[in-house]
């Protein structure tokens, strides 16, 4: 799977997880710029992506991940 | 660096300087609702009621103008000790007032007290001289502190200070000459059983000297002086060290030559509770049956 | 030693000064010391608390540490000949390891807390089952008074164990270093929970002296000192009173009391953290925030993330997320609902934060308040969300915003009743007088503003409280709007602040409200 194809995958799971067909994350893109992305949500997102990759992050992932990109990252290396 | 220092002299200046104008000046501004400048701003007083805030609030000042000559005031601090009231006394005379008799509160509760502060308002109606002395003494406790001077001159008031526009009014609209126009309901029997005396036994030598001081300005001055109790209930009248205390105040006023009403030699039933807000202080049926009561015995006396 | 006292003050002057006199590599070897005389002064008896769990999460870390390097070595060496599965494996074995050795260090831990704090708490329920059971027996209750700062350093310590498992943060080698970064004076009595990957970068460097850095930390100290001295101490008079006998008045003072409480609570931890943080930077030292204006939270979630912000994140990080990354959380959401696991997780964590600010039912009570808010916030945010869509609510709108944040404070300040009564009967009887016996009046009013002083004087003691709190907020409401008043005239600013400290502070009363938990 491309960089681009990761990206597109991980746009179609924010846009279900947050409801909103707006969304169009990047690389740089952070919880400060999504609506709704708190610490609940986090982890609702965190289950989603896990399943859509089926991959399986640990907790150290889950609270280091700075933006959109590093979990990219972090897809493009488990799978 | 400089602007620091700067800033922290520019604000101790500031507070020095209020400190100051409060504690040299603040008795100049008008206060003629209750305290010592009510008091002097009278120039004569007929009756003049002295001291803590049993007085204040057992006594009805509308009462005793219908019924007794001249102008009557109640003078009252809380917490009010014989020293105290000895320096109030003295600033009051010095200050050219004519007072014609001074009914002091007879209260065993303040004489085994060493001196005490408990009414800052007491430093803001009061001239620096009269403060320094009160002052002197308490430096003299053991329990003296610099948090005390400091509570004492600088942070005493500053609050009355600051709102007196607004505060002033406020209270003095609760006062007629000094008295409480409150009329507060009694409390229960069992309410007053349940509450604590804390009666310490002794009769400290400052306050015997007080006593003895009040007694001599009087005479000085020509100002009768006699001494009322403000019936406290029951449970408390009944307390150990109260009578004690009482027995020995009452024996000093004797040897003295000075004349004095107990409550027991009043006609007050102090086991009714209706008449009682606490151990201490009267509700309004108390005050009014308290004041009538002294307005008989001041009658009897004139007679 | 109380942080607002002459003693912390030569304290605080000397040791910053032979801070800047020693040689640098020193400075953070005098912190310690200094760190465990500041202990000493407080609670002699309790260092040795202290040292134990220094010693044992120290050993804890080192071990973890070791572990995962030993594990990266072998799938480093090993990395062309092992398969997926069989790093996975190898990986569980190495995991499996570390959770044991965290596990025990937890125990102990979190166990000598549980036991110093909760043994109480925990035999009078057993005696409240049992006398339900038929059987009238009481258990003893221990007299021991808790350690000094004991909530806060068992999380700190905790948290870095669980940070060096979970290869977030490195562990520290050195014990005294780390005993440094537990001790650490500022932080020891009320936080912040600090992150040791956070606190490391700057608590060993060298710091050079720098008058403008310690003008700054000074500055910091003086809003920390006005908030405790002038408005906190000053409403906590009023508080005290009528929360101490809440049948002796009327249903405004109730009220009162409990708006008056939340200003109080607020001043007086920020406050106590303004002066943490200024001391703190005056040494060099960043210390995590605590406090983003949570009285404009426009949310009970936001307010959360404005509110005691290091204990938020601590058991978001440490509690939250394992339970709902758990195995048994997952089965939960594949057999019921997926919003199941979510429940679950935050009624773990507002139970646990109940129970952590204190060994009372009526502790808990508040934090599962707050626990169901956001849980109803979390299931209804859709409802919300369609509702200001029909009703053309705009979301950006400042009126909007206002309202929002009315109702947020509104809805703390009602846990507030919960936190504050001595126990729940006294709760209870306090929100049933504000709802159903308030009676305003004149004369009512004029009863209510009474238990300042008890006498007449308590009119000025009320305009003074309220110009202070409006002092605070204002201040607040600038900067929530940009206009930051506070940092751009700082000597104006410092020349009010001390005089007013000095002719308004209520000295009388030093000890800090979270100096309990």
């Amino acid at each position: 799977m491309s960089r681009e194809e990761i990206f597109e995958q991980i746009n179609i799971v924010f846009k279900d997880v947050f409801d909103n067909d707006d969304i169009c994350i990047e690389e740089e893109t952070t919880a400060a710029d999504v609506k709704g992305w708190d610490s609940l949500m986090h982890i609702t997102l965190m289950d989603a992506i896990e399943e859509k990759f089926d991959i399986k992050f640990d907790m150290k992932t889950i609270i280091k991940l700075k933006n959109v990109g590093e979990i990219a990252d972090i897809i493009e290396e488990e799978i | 660096m400089k602007k620091t220092i700067i800033s922290i002299s520019i604000s101790l200046i500031i507070v020095f300087g209020v400190v100051m104008l409060k504690n040299c000046f603040s008795y100049m501004l008008p206060n003629d609702a209750m305290g010592i400048r009510a008091v002097v701003a009278k120039k004569h007083v007929s009756q003049l009621f002295l001291g803590a805030s049993a007085f204040r609030k057992g006594i009805d000042v509308k009462m005793l103008e219908e019924e007794l000559p001249g102008e009557s005031f109640i003078l009252t601090y809380n917490g009010n000790q014989p020293y105290n009231m000895s320096l109030e006394l003295k600033e009051i005379l010095e200050e050219g007032t004519v007072v014609d008799t001074v009914i002091a509160d007879f209260n065993p509760s303040m004489i085994n007290e060493d001196a005490n502060l408990s009414d800052k308002r007491f430093l803001w109606d009061t001239k620096f001289s009269t403060k320094w002395a009160l002052w002197k003494e308490i430096s003299k406790r053991e329990d003296a502190s610099f948090y005390m001077f400091y509570d004492y001159f600088v942070l005493s008031n500053n609050e009355y200070m600051i709102t007196y526009p607004v505060s002033f009014p406020l209270i003095a609209e609760r006062y007629y000459r000094g008295g409480s126009l409150d009329d507060d309901a009694g409390m229960t029997e069992e309410r007053l059983l349940k509450l604590e005396v804390a009666e310490k036994p002794g009769f400290h030598k400052l306050q015997k000297k007080a006593i003895m001081d009040m007694i001599s300005i009087c005479d000085q001055y020509g100002v009768k002086l006699i001494f009322v109790e403000s019936p406290r209930y029951i449970k408390m009248a009944d307390d150990e060290n109260y009578q004690e205390k009482s027995k020995a105040l009452a024996e000093l006023l004797k040897a003295s030559g000075i004349e004095y009403y107990c409550a027991t030699d009043l006609d007050f039933d102090n086991k009714n509770a209706a008449y009682y807000t606490d151990l201490v202080h009267m509700s309004g049926e108390g005050k009014r049956l308290f004041t009538s009561q002294i307005i008989q015995r001041m009658k009897e006396n004139e007679e | 030693m109380a942080f607002v006292s002459f003693r912390f003050i030569i304290f605080l002057s000397i040791l910053l000064i032979t801070y800047f006199l020693i040689p640098k590599k020193y400075q953070w070897c005098l912190l310690l010391l200094g760190s465990y005389v500041f202990y000493a002064f407080a609670t002699p008896y309790f260092l040795v608390f202290l040292f134990i769990s220094t010693i044992i999460t120290y050993i804890c870390g080192v071990k973890l540490e070791k572990l995962s390097d030993a594990c990266n070595e072998k799938l480093k060496v090993d990395a062309d000949v092992l398969t997926k599965e069989s790093r996975k494996a190898l990986k569980n074995i190495f995991m499996r390891k570390k959770r044991f050795i965290l596990i025990i260090c937890m125990v102990m831990n979190i166990g000598v807390l549980g036991v110093l704090k909760y043994f109480n708490f925990f035999m009078d329920n057993i005696s409240e089952i049992l006398h339900l059971c038929g059987i009238s027996y009481e258990f003893p209750n221990a007299n021991w008074l808790l350690p000094l700062g004991i909530s806060f350093y068992t999380f700190i310590t905790v948290g870095y164990c669980i940070d060096v498992y979970r290869e977030v943060s490195e562990a520290q080698n050195n014990i005294f270093k780390y005993a440094l970064f537990v001790a650490f004076f500022p932080q020891i009595s009320q936080g912040p929970i600090n992150r040791y990957s956070e606190m490391s970068i700057h608590l060993y460097e060298e710091h050079a002296f720098d008058f403008v850095r310690i003008q700054n930390g000074g500055y910091r100290i003086l809003i920390g000192v006005f908030k405790k001295v002038v408005v906190a101490d000053r409403l906590g008079i009023y508080v005290n009173r009528v929360y101490g006998a809440p049948i002796d008045y009327n249903g405004l003072s109730l009220l009162f009391a409990t708006v008056f409480y939340a200003v109080q609570i607020y001043c007086d931890f920020s406050g106590y953290m303004d002066i943490a943080i200024g001391v703190s930077d005056m040494f060099g030292i960043k210390m995590a925030e605590n406090f983003d204006k949570p009285y404009f939270s426009k949310t009970i979630p936001e307010y959360w993330r404005r509110w005691h912000i290091t204990l938020g994140a601590w058991f978001k990080d440490y509690l939250f997320y394992p339970v709902i990354r758990s195995d048994w959380c997952k089965k939960i959401g594949k057999n019921l609902k997926k919003t199941v696991p979510t429940i679950v997780g935050l009624l773990v964590v507002w139970f646990s934060t109940g129970l952590w600010h204190g060994a009372s039912w009526h502790y808990v009570l508040h934090g599962l308040y707050h626990g169901t808010l956001i849980i109803l916030s979390f299931l209804l945010a859709s409802v919300f969300h369609s509702m200001k869509t029909k009703l053309h609510i705009n979301e950006d709108n400042k009126v909007f915003h206002i309202f929002q944040i009315l109702r947020t404070f509104i809805l703390v300040d009602i846990s507030y009743i919960l936190f504050r009564a001595r126990n729940l009967k006294d709760a209870a009887y306090i929100m049933n007088e504000i709802v159903f016996h308030l009676n305003p009046s004149k004369e009512a009013l004029k009863i209510a503003l009474l238990p300042f002083t008890e006498d007449n004087t308590a009119v000025a003691f009320f305009g003074v409280a309220m110009l202070a709190t409006a002092g605070v907020f204002v201040c607040e409401i600038l900067d929530y709007n940009h206009i930051f008043v506070l940092k751009k005239h700082k000597y104006i600013n410092a020349v009010i602040m001390l005089t007013l400290i000095l002719l308004f502070g209520m000295f009388g009363q030093s000890s800090f409200i979270y100096m309990q938990y």
